[in-house]
Parts: C-alpha cells; sequence; structure tokens
C-alpha cells in the first residue's frame, strides 16, 4: 500500500511537472503534492482523533520536498537557459546582477509592466470589468469553502457534527483558486483570468455549485450532515450560463478580428 | 457500458462538435477586415490568418528560430517544441529544414484539439473522483465546454489546453481512488 501510494505520487509530479512546462504558474501545483502527502492526512488524523501522528514523519517529509520540486524544476530550467543567454556575453543584461536573477520576472516588468498594482489604472478598468464575472465566481466560491474548512477542524474539537463542512480533498483547489486570483487581480494582466480560470477545475466545481448544492453531494460521504440538501440555485446559474455563452461567442469574435482582450 | 463511460463517450463527441464550430465561426470572421493587420504580413491564407493572433506569434517565432529575444523568455519552451514535431520530423526524414509558418501553426492546432478532448475526459474523472457524483462530473465537464477563452483553450496554438490537461491529470492523482 506504501509502494502505491508513493507510486501514485510520483506520477502525480510528474503530470504536474508537465502542466509547469507549459505555463509559469505551474509552480503553484507543487501545493497539491504537498497537501496530499503530507497535510491532508495530518487533518484526518485531527479528525478521526488518531493520537499516532503517523503522517509526521521526516521520510515523508523528505520524499514530499522531492516530489513538490518537481513542477518548479522546469521554471528553474528556463531561468537557467536566459541566464546562460544573457548573462554570459561582455554586456550582461540588468538584471543579471540580482541576488536572484530571474530573466522572467524581469522580461514580465520591463515588456509587459507586470507588478503589483502596475495595471490599476483607469485605462484598464474595462479588463478588469471583463474578467470580473470569473474572477468573483472563484474568489467567492473559495471564501465560502475555506469558511467551511475552518469548521471542520474547529467542529471537531467541539464535538459539533451538526455542521456543514468543506471535503478535504476540494480544499487544495480553493486555495489555489484564491491564490491564483489574488495574483491575477493584483500582480498581472487581470484579463488573462479569463484564459486561466478556464485551466482550473475549481471554475467548472464553482460553476456547477449554482446550480446543486455540492455539499449535499459529500454529505453521505463525511459524518457532518449538509443542511441545504439538493436545494437549485436558478438566477446565478442562469446568468452563468447566458455570460459564458455570450461572452464566448463574444471573445470568438474579437480574436477573429484581432481586437483586445487579448 | 457503465454510466461514466456513456457520459465520456458524450463529452468527446460534444468537444469535437465544439471544437469544429468554433473553428467554423472564427475563420467566417476572419475574412472580415482585422483590427491588427500584423498576421497578413507573416501568412495568406484565411484560416492561417485566423490562427496567427496576439501570443502566437511569440510562439510561431520561437519555434520557428528558438528563443532570439529576451521578451520570448517569458513562455515556457515546451509549446514551441510541441509545434515543431512536424517540422523536426520532416527534417530527419527529408533533409528538409522548415521555416514557414504553416506547418507550426498546423502541429500546434491539431495538437490542441488533442488536448482538449484529453482534458474534458480528465476532468471528468477528476471530478468524478472528488465528488463521487457522475451527475455532477457530467455537469461540470459540460459547464468546462462554456469556457471564458474558447479561442486560447479550444482554437489557437496556446499553452492552456496542455497545461490544463496535464494539470488535470496531475490533480487526479493526487486523490486515492484516482490511482
Amino acid at each position: 500500500m506504501l509502494y502505491c501510494s508513493e507510486r501514485r505520487f510520483f506520477r502525480a509530479s510528474l503530470y504536474l511537472m508537465c502542466a509547469s512546462m507549459f505555463r509559469a504558474n505551474g509552480v503553484l501545483l507543487s501545493g497539491f503534492i504537498v497537501w496530499g502527502m503530507l497535510v491532508e492526512p495530518f487533518v484526518l488524523e485531527i479528525v478521526e482523533q488518531d493520537s499516532h501522528w503517523r503522517s509526521l514523519n521526516v521520510g515523508k517529509f523528505v520524499k514530499c520536498v522531492g516530489l513538490s520540486s518537481l513542477p518548479v524544476i522546469p521554471f528553474v530550467w528556463h531561468q537557467y537557459e536566459g541566464y546562460k543567454a544573457f548573462c554570459s556575453s561582455d554586456e550582461p543584461r540588468p538584471w543579471c546582477g540580482n541576488r536572484l536573477p530571474s530573466i522572467y520576472s524581469f522580461v514580465q516588468s520591463e515588456y509587459w509592466n507586470v507588478g503589483l498594482f502596475r495595471y490599476w489604472t483607469i485605462a484598464q478598468v474595462p479588463n478588469f470589468v471583463l474578467a470580473f464575472p470569473v474572477l468573483a465566481l472563484l474568489v467567492s466560491c473559495a471564501l465560502r469553502d475555506l469558511s467551511r474548512a475552518h469548521i471542520l477542524i474547529s467542529s471537531v474539537q467541539s464535538r459539533d457534527r451538526n455542521c456543514i463542512a468543506t471535503p478535504l480533498a476540494i480544499v487544495p483547489h480553493a486555495i489555489h483558486a484564491i491564490l491564483l486570483a489574488s495574483i491575477l487581480m493584483f500582480a498581472a494582466h487581470t484579463q488573462i483570468a479569463l484564459r486561466l480560470a478556464a485551466a482550473l477545475p475549481y471554475t467548472y466545481w464553482s460553476a456547477a455549485s449554482l446550480f446543486v448544492d455540492t455539499f449535499s453531494i459529500f454529505s453521505s460521504q463525511y459524518p457532518f450532515e449538509s443542511k441545504e440538501v439538493g436545494k437549485r440555485k436558478g438566477v446565478a446559474a442562469t446568468c452563468w450560463v447566458w455570460w459564458s455563452a455570450l461572452w464566448g461567442a463574444i471573445s470568438l469574435i474579437t480574436w477573429a478580428t484581432f481586437l483586445p482582450p487579448a | 457500458m457503465t454510466r461514466p463511460e456513456k457520459h465520456k463517450v458524450l463529452l468527446v463527441r460534444l468537444v469535437v462538435l465544439q471544437h469544429v464550430l468554433i473553428a467554423l465561426l472564427v475563420v467566417i470572421v476572419a475574412t472580415f477586415p482585422s483590427f491588427d493587420s500584423s498576421a497578413d504580413v507573416v501568412v495568406t491564407s484565411i484560416w492561417q490568418k485566423a490562427l496567427l493572433r496576439w501570443d502566437v506569434f511569440h510562439f510561431l517565432h520561437v519555434a520557428q528560430i528558438d528563443y532570439a529575444f529576451e521578451h520570448e523568455y517569458a513562455f515556457l519552451p515546451v509549446l514551441h517544441i510541441l509545434m515543431q514535431a512536424y517540422a523536426k520530423l520532416r527534417e530527419v526524414v527529408s533533409g528538409i529544414h522548415e521555416i514557414t509558418p504553416v506547418p507550426f501553426l498546423l502541429t500546434g492546432h491539431l495538437a490542441v484539439y488533442l488536448a482538449g478532448i484529453g482534458s474534458v475526459q480528465a476532468l471528468y474523472d477528476l471530478t468524478l473522483n472528488t465528488f463521487k457524483s457522475p451527475a455532477m462530473a457530467l455537469l461540470a465537464s459540460v459547464l468546462s465546454l462554456l469556457s471564458s477563452s474558447p479561442a486560447t483553450l479550444r482554437f489557437a496554438p496556446y499553452a492552456e489546453p496542455f497545461f490544463t490537461f496535464f494539470s488535470y491529470k496531475g490533480m487526479c492523482l493526487v486523490l486515492r481512488s484516482c490511482f
């Protein structure tokens, strides 16, 4: 069982490493390995009031560090390739002398003007408006799920089983969504949320939660009973579908005519 | 055929249909004058111009001649390697070094189709194993077909389709029941 578990996380880490070969924000995916190997077993031990603390051992921690480093390697390698290309000449680039010489950080700042609050100008308000629906969905659902995750642990400690709890499997996705949404809102070209959110499973789980109370699906799996079983939400779900379909069609037309947003 | 298998067959059909409709819409609209005529300088046919928008210029340039400018390091290399697949194969077989844009665009475009089909199935598996509900898995997967950026997820050679596929597969393996 232990070998099967280790092989599973190794394969997961390889897939996530492949993902981070395509986009730099793939380094955040390391968090899923840390969650699966260390955090979730630890939380389950708390929930089950298991005092043996089998999840906390040095060997497991070292393996976790190793496997969660794999998704970071492509980004680090890319920085190394950039360093070789631009910092080995007689006229090295300005970023070569930084404590952490990162061509990616320099390029994002220099050529795309990416930085903390740099995109917060009047001219970019339309881009914030465009990205608002998907960011609002992500942030609101993530905050909802994370607030209930806290209840899960605190209710165990108070032995209160009559409360709504967030199933552990979606907590890392909620954390990932909050982190990514924060980066997109404060330190990126916000409209790329339309592209990046489309790559998150949490976006569609959040959209699905507009149709059906997703917590009711977990009620039979966990000791905590959901108080809102099978409730359907009409207006929000309808708005989401209409916005998705309309914006999808409009974005295809703007793409074809080479109009913004990118 | 089990219920999840039926759902996945339906999803694959929907994705293929969606890809065809998106391609038709984009190519038809691309016949109208574009706001930016940069693509006209590089390629000639309408469908090539429809593919060549925004960051695809950077991806294509790196795929053709490798990283040449500092700003191109904003993009990680594997997408470019993918776009080079046909050109490299042709070079090995016939010795012809390809640098015209069409093979790179076409290879990237076809790879996006495969990634899209794989992604929707991977999302179904991930959702099924997270929520233990085929209905929820189907709902989330169908909603993913109404993505907020269909051009970059289902049509153009961008990094997102492949990032999405590998992310879903990796996330699913973190779950016990996906193993």
